[in-house]
C-alpha cells in the first residue's frame, strides 16, 4: 500500500487522471461509432510525429536553460533543410536523410548564436526565447519570399518565385519512415514501424548521451550551477552545447513530422508548433529544469492521445465539431498545470 | 564616471527608444504619408490604446512582470459589449453598460489569473501568456456554443445562422465612437477625442493616488522583495492578486474604449493581439520588467504606433511588396520586444556581477591591499 | 454591540449597497440608453379613418427634420423611452408637438403621423418586420472557428495574426 501511495505521489494525481480519462475515451470510442483500430493507429502515428520535437526540448531543460520556447529556430533550420532537399529533387529515404544533412549546418549556426544570446540573459530565457523565436520566424517569412527557389512544385505558380505556404512532399519522401517495415492490419490500422524505430533510436541516443561525460556535465550545470563551476565545468559552454543540440534535434524533429504529415509548412507555421511540444513534455512529468526519456514518451503519448481522442469522441457524442476549442483548452491547460507545479528538489 | 561611460549608459538605457525613433523617422519619407496625417493618427491611437497600456503598470509595480494575462480583461470587456449590443443599448450608455457587465467577469478572471500566478512565482509572464490562451479557449466555448443556446441572446442579427453562437464580426455601430464624440475638440488641423483623454487622465490620477495608499505601498514592497515584505507582515499573496485584479478590470475598460473607437468587434480574434501591443508599447517606452512609470506608457504608444503607421508603407515601397512590408513590421515589432527584454536581462545580470565584484574589492581593500583604493582615488581625481 | 459583529455587519451593508448601486446603474443605462427605431409613417389608413398628408416636416427630439409626402416612410433612431415629435404641415403652417413613450423592450415601433394628427390613440404601435434577411456573410456553416488552410493536425491557433491596428 505505501508503495502504491509513493507511486501515486511521484506520478502525480493529474497525470493519473489524464491517463484514466484517455483510457475511458478509448473504451467509449467504439460505442460512439469511432473505430478503435483507426484511433490507435492515429495515436501511434501522431506520437511518432511529435516525439522528436519533444525530445529536442530535453537538452536545454537539463542544462537549466528552461523550456525552449525558441525552438522555432531549430524548426526553421529543418525547413531550410527540407526545402533544399526538395529543390535538389532528392527522393525517398535518400531525400529524407538528405534533408537532415542539409539542415544540420543551419541548425548548428542558429543554435550557436542562440546559445550565446541565452547565456547573456540567464534567468529570463523563456520569455526572451519566445520573442526571439517569433521575430526570427517573421524574418524567415521575408526570406521564403525572396530566396531563389525554383522547383515548380514549391513556388507560387503565377509569379514563379516565392515559396508557397504549404508544400507537399508527396512525390519525394512522404511517409518513408512510417512505411518502412510498416505492419498493416485491416484497412484502418497501420503500425508505423520505421517511425517508431527512429524515435526509439533517437531516445536511446539521448539517454546514452545524458550518461556520457558531456551529458552528466550538462545535467550538473542545470541542477547545480555552482557545484558545476566548482568542478571546473564551463557553465556557458555546456549551455551552448545544450542549445545547439536542442536546435539540431528540433530540425530533425520537424523533418520527421513533415514526412509523416506529408507537408512542409512555411511562413508563420513554426511558431504554433513549439507549444504542443512543451505541453507534451510538461504533462509527461518534466519540470522546468529536469526532463527524462520517460517524460518524453509518456508525455507525448498522453498529450497526442488526448488531442486525438477527445475531439473525435466528443464530436461523435455531441454531433458538433468542437475540436479546435477543445484542443486549445486541453493543450494550454496542461502547460498551465505544469507551470504551476512546485519544482521538486528530489531525484 | 567618464563622459564616454555616461554616454554608453545612456544609450543602453534608452536603446530601444533610440532605435525606434531612428527607424520611424527613416520610414516617414518612403512611406509617402504627410506629417499631419501621421500626427492625427497618433492622436487617435493615443486615445484608443493608452488605457490598455496603463493597465500594465500595477503588476510591474508589484513585481509580477508584464501582465500578459490582461487579455482576460479584454475578453471580459468584449462579453460586456456583446450584451450591450444584444440588448440594443447605444451610445455612451452602452459603453457604461458594457463596463458594468464586464466588471464581474473581469473580477473573476483576474482573481483566477492572480491565483495561478501565485502558484508560478518567478514565471508569471510565461504563465500569464499561456493562461491567456487557456481562457481564450473557454471564451471561445462560451461565445461560440453557449451564447444563443444556454445564454439567451435577444437579437437574431448577432447570432450565427445555425441558431447559436455569436457572429464573427459584431457591428458596433450603436456604440461606435460614442466616447470619442462626447467631446471632440478641434485643435489646429487635428481632431482630438476629448472625453477619451479625460478618462485616460483620470486613470493616471488614480494610479498616482493609488501608489500613495497603504495598498499601493504594500505592492511596491512586494515588488521589491517578497521575503522582506512577508517578514514585514504584508499579505504578499493577497496583494499580488489585488494587483492583477485591478489590472484585469482596467484591461476590460481599456478594451471597451479600444473597440468603441474601432467600430467593430472581431468576436473571436480581437483580444489576441491586445497583450502583445500593450507590452510592446510599454517596453518601447523605456519600461522594463521591473520598472515602469506613466511617461513610459505615452512615449511607448506614440513611438510604437508611429512606427506601425509608417513602416508597412515604407516596407512596401522599399521592398516592392505589401506582404514583405507587413512581415517586416511584425519582425521589427517582435524583435524590439526581444531586444528590450535582452537588454534588460543583460543589464540586471551586469548589475549583479558588478555588485559581486564590488564586494570582493571591498574585502581586498580592508585587508590592507591599498592598491585598489588608490586606483579608485586616482579615478576620482581625474 | 461588540466590535467584531459591528464591523461584519458594516461590511455586509457596504457590500449590499454597492450591489444595489451596481444593479441600479446598469438598469439606468438600460433605460436611458436603449436604442429604438421609430418608423415614421405617412400612409392612409385601410379603413379611411385618417388620411396621409402631402407635405409635412417631421422632427423627433429636436433633431434634423425630414420632409414627408403621401405614402412616405422613414425612420429615426432614438435612445430612451420618452420622446417628442414635432410636425409642421406645409399647406396651412400648423405645428403640432406631442410626447410619446416607447415601451422598453420594443425594438421597432411604427408611428403614423396622420393617425396622430387625426387624434386617434394610440398612434404608435409595435412593428413586426415580415422577414429578417441576414447578410450573406453569415451563410457559411459555423461548426467551429474559421480554420486556416490546410486543416493541419495538432497545429494550435494562429499566434501571429496580421496586425491590422
Amino acid at each position: 500500500m505505501p508503495k502504491l501511495k509513493e507511486f501515486i505521489a511521484d506520478f502525480g494525481w493529474p497525470r493519473i487522471i489524464i491517463f484514466f480519462f484517455l483510457i475511458s475515451l478509448f473504451i467509449a470510442a467504439p460505442f460512439v461509432g469511432v473505430r478503435l483500430d483507426a484511433s490507435i493507429s492515429d495515436v501511434l502515428n501522431r506520437f511518432g510525429q511529435y516525439a522528436i520535437l519533444v525530445l529536442a526540448l530535453v537538452p536545454m531543460v537539463q542544462a537549466g536553460c528552461g523550456l525552449n520556447f525558441g525552438m522555432a529556430l531549430g524548426i526553421v533550420a529543418g525547413l531550410l533543410g527540407s526545402t533544399l532537399s526538395l529543390q535538389f529533387g532528392m527522393k525517398g529515404m535518400f531525400g529524407f536523410l538528405g534533408a537532415i544533412v542539409l539542415a544540420t549546418p543551419f541548425s548548428l549556426i542558429f543554435g550557436f548564436m542562440y546559445g550565446k544570446l541565452l547565456n547573456k540573459v540567464k534567468g529570463e530565457e523563456m520569455t526572451i526565447a519566445m520573442y526571439v523565436g517569433f521575430s526570427f520566424v517573421m524574418l524567415m517569412c521575408i526570406m521564403w519570399l525572396i530566396l531563389p527557389y525554383n522547383n515548380p512544385t514549391m513556388v507560387w505558380g503565377y509569379a514563379g518565385k516565392g515559396l508557397r505556404t504549404t508544400i507537399s512532399v508527396e512525390n519525394y519522401w512522404n511517409k518513408v519512415l512510417n512505411d518502412f517495415l510498416a505492419i498493416r492490419i485491416g484497412r484502418f490500422f497501420v503500425f508505423p514501424t520505421g517511425l517508431l524505430l527512429f524515435v526509439a533510436a533517437a531516445a536511446g541516443g539521448m539517454w546514452m548521451f545524458l550518461r556520457s561525460k558531456t551529458g552528466t556535465a550538462m545535467t550538473a550545470v542545470g541542477s547545480n550551477p555552482d557545484y558545476a563551476r566548482a568542478s571546473g565545468i564551463s557553465v556557458d559552454k555546456m549551455r551552448t552545447i545544450s542549445v545547439v543540440l536542442s536546435t539540431f534535434l528540433g530540425a530533425v524533429g520537424i523533418i520527421v513530422y513533415e514526412q509523416s504529415f506529408g507537408f512542409i509548412q512555411l511562413y508563420s507555421a513554426p511558431s504554433p508548433m513549439v507549444f504542443p511540444a512543451i505541453a507534451a513534455l510538461l504533462i509527461g512529468g518534466a519540470s522546468v529544469n529536469k526532463a527524462t526519456m520517460v517524460n518524453v514518451v509518456v508525455g507525448t503519448f498522453l498529450f497526442q492521445g488526448l488531442l486525438t481522442m477527445t475531439p473525435s469522441v466528443i464530436n461523435s457524442i455531441l454531433q458538433t465539431d468542437m475540436s479546435e476549442v477543445i484542443r486549445i483548452i486541453v493543450s494550454n491547460g496542461m502547460i498551465l498545470y505544469a507551470l504551476t507545479r512546485k519544482t521538486k528538489v528530489t531525484k | 564616471m567618464s563622459a564616454q561611460k555616461k554616454l554608453g549608459r545612456f544609450i543602453s538605457e534608452y536603446a530601444v527608444v533610440i532605435i525606434f525613433t531612428v527607424i520611424t523617422v527613416a520610414c516617414i519619407k518612403p512611406s509617402g504619408l504627410s506629417l499631419t496625417y501621421i500626427i492625427q493618427e497618433i492622436i487617435t491611437r493615443l486615445g484608443r490604446n493608452s488605457f490598455l497600456v496603463l493597465s500594465l503598470l500595477l503588476p510591474i509595480f508589484a513585481g509580477m512582470g508584464l501582465n500578459f494575462g490582461m487579455t482576460l480583461g479584454a475578453m471580459a470587456g468584449q462579453i460586456g459589449l456583446i450584451f450591450a449590443v444584444d440588448w440594443g443599448i447605444a451610445g455612451w450608455q452602452g459603453l457604461v453598460f458594457a463596463v458594468l457587465v464586464g466588471l464581474p467577469v473581469s473580477l473573476l478572471l483576474g482573481w483566477v489569473c492572480g491565483a495561478v500566478m501565485n502558484k508560478a512565482k518567478g514565471r508569471e509572464m510565461v504563465t500569464g501568456y499561456i493562461l491567456a490562451f487557456f481562457i481564450n479557449g473557454i471564451y471561445q466555448f462560451v461565445v461560440l456554443y453557449m451564447m444563443g443556446s444556454v445564454i439567451p441572446l435577444r437579437s437574431a442579427a448577432i447570432t450565427l445562422s445555425r441558431g447559436y453562437g455569436v457572429r464573427n464580426t459584431l457591428n458596433l455601430e450603436s456604440v461606435r465612437q460614442s466616447l470619442d464624440t462626447l467631446l471632440m475638440l478641434k485643435i489646429g488641423p487635428f481632431m482630438v477625442p476629448g472625453a477619451a483623454f479625460i478618462v485616460i487622465a483620470l486613470l493616471c490620477v488614480f494610479i498616482v493616488w493609488f501608489k500613495k495608499t497603504k495598498l499601493g505601498q504594500d505592492m511596491r514592497a512586494v515588488g521589491q522583495d517578497m521575503a522582506v515584505a512577508d517578514a514585514a507582515g504584508i499579505p504578499v499573496e493577497r496583494t499580488r492578486i489585488v494587483a492583477i485584479l485591478i489590472s484585469t478590470v482596467l484591461a476590460c475598460i481599456g478594451q471597451i474604449i479600444f473597440l468603441q473607437n474601432m467600430g467593430n468587434l472581431a468576436t473571436y480574434n480581437a483580444h489576441d493581439q491586445t497583450g502583445f501591443f500593450a507590452v510592446a508599447a510599454i517596453l518601447v517606452g523605456g519600461a522594463s520588467v521591473t520598472k515602469a512609470n506613466i511617461p513610459n506608457v505615452f512615449v511607448g504608444v506614440i513611438l510604437l504606433h508611429a512606427m506601425f503607421i509608417v513602416s508597412p508603407l515604407a516596407g512596401q515601397r522599399l521592398f516592392g511588396s505589401a506582404m514583405i512590408g507587413e512581415y517586416f513590421r511584425q519582425f521589427i515589432g517582435y524583435g524590439v520586444i526581444a531586444l528590450s527584454l535582452v537588454l534588460y536581462a543583460w543589464r540586471s545580470r551586469k548589475a549583479i556581477d558588478n555588485a559581486r565584484a564590488g564586494l570582493r574589492q571591498g574585502a581586498a581593500g580592508s585587508s590592507g591591499a591599498s592598491g585598489a583604493v588608490d586606483a579608485n582615488n586616482k579615478g576620482a581625481a581625474k | 454591540m461588540s466590535a467584531v459583529p459591528a464591523s461584519k455587519t458594516r461590511k455586509m451593508v457596504v457590500r449590499g449597497l454597492l450591489l444595489v448601486v451596481y444593479v441600479g446603474l446598469a438598469a439606468f443605462m438600460l433605460l436611458i440608453g436603449r436604442q429604438h427605431t421609430i418608423l415614421i409613417d405617412n400612409k392612409s389608413a385601410e379603413d379611411g379613418s385618417y388620411e396621409a398628408i402631402d407635405g409635412i416636416l417631421v422632427s423627433v427630439d429636436g433633431k434634423e427634420g425630414a420632409e414627408y409626402y403621401s405614402g412616405d416612410r422613414d425612420k429615426a433612431t432614438v435612445q430612451g423611452q420618452s420622446h417628442k415629435i414635432r410636425i409642421e404641415v406645409f399647406s396651412d403652417g400648423t405645428v403640432t408637438e406631442k410626447t410619446f413613450k416607447v415601451p422598453l423592450w420594443e425594438d421597432m415601433t411604427i408611428l403614423s403621423v396622420p393617425k396622430l394628427l387625426a387624434g386617434i390613440e394610440p398612434f404608435n404601435e409595435k412593428f413586426v418586420p415580415l422577414t429578417v434577411v441576414l447578410p450573406a456573410e453569415d451563410q457559411q456553416q459555423y461548426t467551429s472557428l474559421p480554420a486556416e488552410e490546410p486543416a493541419a493536425e495538432g497545429v494550435l491557433e494562429e499566434l501571429l495574426p496580421v496586425l491590422s491596428q
